[in-house]
């Protein structure tokens, strides 16, 4: 006790400091955590949380006696490990190409243009890629006209993932190259400078010091996306499920929209959410684990 | 027949749609439990000069030309002045806000109350109806899907049971509440309880429109006479190239307007048929069969857009096509075609007759197309239980109600159409209404108009729009489930309606073979369509 | 601008590789601009006219701006949304820079770290919108634009991030600061802070685009049309999909907007917010540290 007044008294800037948000985190985040009683309830909006019967693990029961949950979650991660095999190297790979050009006008220019996307809903994301690829699009013409038979990229089951990978990876490239753009910003430039005397050509100095320079983050923002595996974009699939089904196409969020709000069960999706929570808590800390044994700051 | 066909049949949209008409049921049971109150008197809505009253009831009474003269229906203010919120389902963007919209300030003066609208887009409508039920915000109001999160809430007690309220000659205080037709309430009696007063749709409200021009051009004198020839149409639609370089597709989107066609020429079942004790869900016939053969068979000649899956659910591209004359069938709300002023009336008139009306032919050419009927009800305008506890404002609502149901031919009637005479449309001398220049009623108007207005159809076609679907009611048939209730309907309604898209949305498109339609059926009993015939066969059993 | 000229440490460019770096990059600038360009030059369309295939609409017009305009609702959601973003960013910019600062003192101050896994844990585990949605009418939000910004005032993948960018300034200069005498608060502002601008950017912007683009939140939140931010209305113009579909009503006296009405809304609810990003751009492309030592 006496410790911790003493803590306080000794530090009080950074406590202070720390108060806003904390208190922010606590007020909006753990309080209404509380509401995550509704995955061991059969839940009903209107008789609220103390109307509602408490039904044990029967939520997390249909979850795993569901006979498509299986391929549910197979489909979650499969997607989940392309985006981040494809779709996480992506905006670094850009941006280490971007800032090697020389001139600032044409790098900026082009950093504008490639962020774009990224502010346009799936919608029309979606609408615009069928477009170009789907039955009636441009390559399907092109095909054609080349003799080749018909075409339709946007509703083929076996490529799927691909294509929702490839769609990720355009929509976000750009964007996900601004965080890069700082990390590369705060690398000091004499560094480069000594380098280049060193004899050091632009390859080895991307190698030897860009990249290094903005490992942190990298490292960071993977464990995190580990964290997430088992959501991957809901809308984006929500609107290209009708052109190839469920089978390809049914990831976790998706099959808790189906089974969960439109059947007026709520407790399916607070069990799913747990369930997630559970899975992320593990693979953050085993992957910062990793982090900090491949001598990495980590994230915690 | 329920909501579930009204949704179903809906559109040529739709992919819950037609998943809708497939894997889901109606619902609604009218009084299995207690000795139910008797439904409300119906008494006919009143029929002015000029007036096409259809011999098909269901078919909405329709008029060539605005009545002359407007009857006032309701003499004394509805409203008491306080605050009466509504919770409205919308599909366009919201309405203009009160401070600069006439035709709302307008109606506030009528009602006498200061109405308040909550809108939600459709899209948003489960999420937002459940926090409003767990923060006990219901406002007054609700406009009610069939959604499960809807029935779970009726179930429950959320809203007001106005089984008793409006029971027998009760009903008649409220005279124009009265014109809703018995089957409609009991489309809206659940559980043996009665939650409001219908969102009026005509029962059958899909009209088919072929492009006859190019039939012609393309050698197709008549409409065609059966399914082979009518799937030969649609191929020669697409790769006959009728309007020369713009490309043309016979159909655009599936499920929507193509298993409709499909569903209508082979009679496919209205959800079920029961015959001997047992039900037969609709995909278990050997028509349902036959209609998804012809649709693989006509994808594979080439006779649909090859999007059709993903326009299946995108409802404004599948429209955009049909408004820039690259669609060779389509099909939609009659009213829409019919409507001068509406995005597809233009283009009826636009192309003279060459977007004709027909009504599709029995597949083997002798016997007449099957259709599903509905019972007319979109939705439910339910009060909420919190509300009711006090009966004069149960009773002021009930008035209001009265005024917003104003029959075709009241003022009513008229000022929810087309507002105060002056602001938005003159009355000319034949008592037709001519727009003001400048203003846009439909902008101010919104959702907020929509729900408890009667079905009407006011057009110059009228004749014409009642002829074909009059036609189209007679060969219709109800669901032997109509008004019963099933829990697992409910909670897996949507989740059969995707198995429809894995399975026979793959099988039309040939990614799957068509005896894949045995593993459709043995999924679909599996995940809960046995539960759901044991739970219907029982209350049939039971009459 | 800056200019292009080049550092005397850097070699001429090689031809070779200067020509295939401009096709890859004019490559992808096609890819990336194609739809932005699509949704504007077909916002421009007279109704009848989009075509569905097409990049070049057959037939210009402004109708559908006008459209839109006439309605008001445009104009006035576009004033809340910039409001929302103004105030909402600057807020959790200063929420989420002190509460980062504080948390790289993990190793020294006890207590920090287990306020870091309180933080995390939020990434992982979110309560859902019925919860979320009682706590907000608890503090009595429903109905007001705070709704739209307290709730979500930190983002802990923000206050992780900017952590992380702090933890990786130069130790050196804190401890002369310190022996100078300075408290943690005048380090934090007078030397954190100024090195960490292009951080600041960064995650100044990825609030401010969190924002302007969030609409569900208001969609819950705010029962009065009036009030929607712009992002919410343009969620109302654009239809979203099946689930959309599922409910289409049958006799819609408005159907729903022609495409080029929609893709104007999409142009008004967009290009704001494209906007902010030159303007934060020269942070993050210069070095900023060398500058701030020199400084």
């Amino acid at each position: 006790m006496r410790r911790l007044t003493h803590a306080l008294r000794r530090h009080k800037a950074i406590y202070l400091l720390l108060l806003p948000g904390m208190l922010y985190f606590l007020l909006f985040h753990y309080l209404p955590l509380a509401g995550v009683s509704i995955a061991f309830m059969d839940y009903s909006p209107f008789l609220g949380l103390s109307g509602s019967s408490w039904i044990g693990l029967d939520n997390f029961a249909k979850l795993f006696d569901d006979p498509e949950f299986a391929s549910t979650v197979r489909n979650t991660l499969v997607i989940s490990f392309l985006q981040i095999a494809f779709a996480f190297p992506a905006p670094i790979l850009l941006a280490l190409l971007l800032n090697s050009l020389l001139s600032g006008r044409v790098k900026r220019m082009v950093q504008t243009v490639v962020y774009l996307p990224h502010f346009l809903s799936w919608v029309i994301v979606i609408a615009v890629w069928q477009q170009v690829l789907g039955g009636a699009g441009a390559l399907a013409d092109l095909f054609q006209q080349l003799g080749l038979g018909s075409v339709n990229v946007m509703a083929n089951a076996e490529t799927f993932k691909i294509l929702l990978t490839a769609q990720v990876i355009w929509k976000d490239v750009g964007w996900g190259t601004i965080i890069f753009f700082a990390a590369i910003a705060s690398i000091p430039t004499q560094l480069y400078e000594s380098a280049a005397v060193d004899g050091a050509g632009p390859l080895r100095r991307t190698w030897h010091i860009t990249l290094p320079g903005i490992l942190p983050v990298i490292v960071l923002l993977l464990i995190l996306k580990l964290g997430d595996v088992l959501s991957v974009g809901f809308e984006q699939i929500l609107l290209q499920q009708p052109s190839v089904g469920a089978e390809a196409a049914q990831v976790l969020d998706t099959f808790v929209y189906f089974r969960g709000v439109l059947g007026g069960d709520w407790g399916i999706g607070a069990a799913a959410g747990l369930l997630k929570g559970v899975i992320g808590t593990l693979m953050i800390v085993a992957a910062n684990r990793m982090a900090r044994r491949a001598g990495s700051e980590g994230l915690f | 027949m329920s909501r579930r066909a009204a949704l179903g049949l809906g559109f040529g949209v739709v992919a819950g749609t037609a998943l809708a008409g497939c894997g889901s049921g109606g619902t609604r049971s009218s009084g299995t439990t207690k000795a139910a109150a008797p439904p409300p008197a119906y008494v006919a809505p009143p029929v002015y000069p000029g007036a096409i009253v259809p011999e098909v009831p269901g078919v909405p009474t329709a008029y060539p030309s605005m009545p002359k003269k407007l009857t006032r229906t309701v003499t004394q203010t509805p409203g008491r002045g306080g605050v009466v919120r509504h919770f409205h389902l919308t599909w366009g963007p919201p309405a203009t806000p009160l401070a600069d919209n006439r035709w709302w300030q307008g109606l506030n003066e009528r009602l006498g109350i200061d109405f308040k609208v909550t809108e939600v887009s459709a899209g948003n409508y489960e999420a937002k109806f459940a926090t409003m039920l767990a923060g006990g915000d219901l406002p007054e109001v609700v406009q009610l899907t069939f959604s499960a999160g809807c029935l779970k809430a009726i179930k429950q007690g959320a809203f007001a049971d106005l089984s008793e309220t409006l029971s027998g000659d009760k009903v008649l205080e409220y005279p124009n509440v009265a014109n809703v037709r018995t089957e409609q309430w009991q489309a809206c009696t659940i559980n043996g309880g009665l939650w409001g007063v219908p969102i009026d749709v005509p029962v059958e409200l899909l009209e088919f429109r072929y492009r006859k021009d190019w039939a012609d051009k393309l050698g197709f004198a008549k409409p065609p006479a059966d399914a082979e020839e009518t799937a030969e149409l649609l191929v020669a639609m697409t790769k006959g190239k009728p309007e020369g370089s713009k490309e043309t597709w016979g159909l655009t989107a599936f499920p929507g307007m193509a298993l409709e066609l499909a569903y209508g020429m082979f009679g496919v079942p209205n959800l079920w048929t029961y015959e001997g004790g047992k039900l037969t869900h609709a995909i278990e016939t050997p028509q349902f069969e036959a209609a998804i053969a012809w649709l693989a068979k006509l994808w594979k000649n080439g006779g649909m857009h090859p999007d059709a899956l993903a326009l299946g659910s995108q409802t404004d591209r599948y429209r955009a096509f049909v408004v820039q004359g690259q669609v060779g069938m389509a099909v939609d709300s009659a009213a829409n075609f019919h409507r001068p002023t509406s995005q597809f009336g233009k283009v009826v008139a636009e192309l003279d007759g060459a977007f004709a009306a027909f009504v599709p032919p029995g597949h083997d050419g002798s016997a007449k197309a099957v259709f599903r009927k509905s019972a007319g009800v979109y939705g439910i305008n339910a009060i909420s239980a919190e509300a009711a506890k006090d009966k004069d404002r149960l009773a002021e609502i009930l008035r209001l109600f009265n005024w917003r149901r104003g029959p075709v031919g009241s003022e009513e009637w008229y000022y929810q159409g087309w507002g105060a005479d002056g602001d938005y449309f003159t009355r000319g001398a034949d008592g037709e209404p001519v727009p003001v220049e400048g203003t846009n009623l439909d902008a101010d108007k919104g959702a907020i108009g929509y729900g408890l207005t009667p079905q009407s159809w006011i057009f110059p076609t009228a004749k014409e729009c009642v002829e074909t679907n009059s036609q189209m009611v007679r060969q219709s048939v109800a669901s032997p489930v109509e008004g019963l209730q099933s829990d697992t309907q409910d909670a897996r309604g949507a989740q059969l309606d995707q198995l429809f898209a894995t399975y026979i949305n793959q099988i039309v498109v040939g990614s799957r073979p068509l005896t894949d339609i045995e593993k459709y059926r043995q999924a679909w009993r599996g995940q809960g369509g046995d539960q759901i015939r044991r739970e219907f066969q029982e209350q049939l059993k039971g009459r | 601008m800056t200019s292009s000229h080049r550092p005397a440490w850097v070699e001429p460019p090689n031809r070779v590789v200067t020509a295939l770096k401009g096709m890859v990059i004019g490559l992808i600038l096609l890819i990336m601009i194609y739809p932005l360009a699509y949704v504007i030059l077909n916002s421009f369309a007279s109704p009848e006219a989009t075509t569905t295939a097409g990049l070049i609409p057959s037939e210009w017009s402004f109708s559908a701006y006008t459209t839109i305009f006439k309605g008001g609702i445009v104009q006035r959601s576009l004033i809340v949304s910039i409001a929302i973003t103004l105030v909402g960013t600057a807020l959790s910019l200063a929420v989420t820079a002190t509460l980062a600062y504080a948390l790289t003192k993990t190793r020294q101050i006890p207590g920090v770290r287990a306020a870091l896994y309180l933080v995390l844990l939020t990434m992982l585990f979110s309560a859902g919108i019925i919860p979320n949605y009682l706590v907000v009418k608890a503090f009595g939000l429903l109905d007001s634009y705070w709704a739209l910004i307290i709730p979500v005032l930190a983002s802990a993948f923000n206050v992780v991030v900017m952590r992380n960018f702090f933890m990786q300034l130069p130790r050196e200069l804190f401890e002369a600061a310190r022996m100078d005498g300075a408290g943690e608060l005048s380090i934090f502002v007078k030397i954190v802070l100024p090195l960490s601008k292009a951080v600041l950017a960064v995650i100044g912007l990825f609030y401010a685009v969190a924002y302007w683009n969030s609409f569900f939140n208001a969609m819950l939140y705010l029962n009065d049309a009036s009030k929607w931010p712009i992002q919410l209305v343009l969620n109302s113009y654009v239809l979203q999909g099946a689930s959309m579909s599922s409910m289409n009503n049958t006799e819609m006296y408005n159907l729903p907007s022609s495409q080029s009405v929609q893709m104007a809304v999409v142009v008004l609810a967009t290009v704001p917010i494209l906007i902010v990003y030159p303007f934060l751009q020269k942070y993050f492309t210069k070095g900023v540290l060398t500058g701030a030592i020199k400084g």
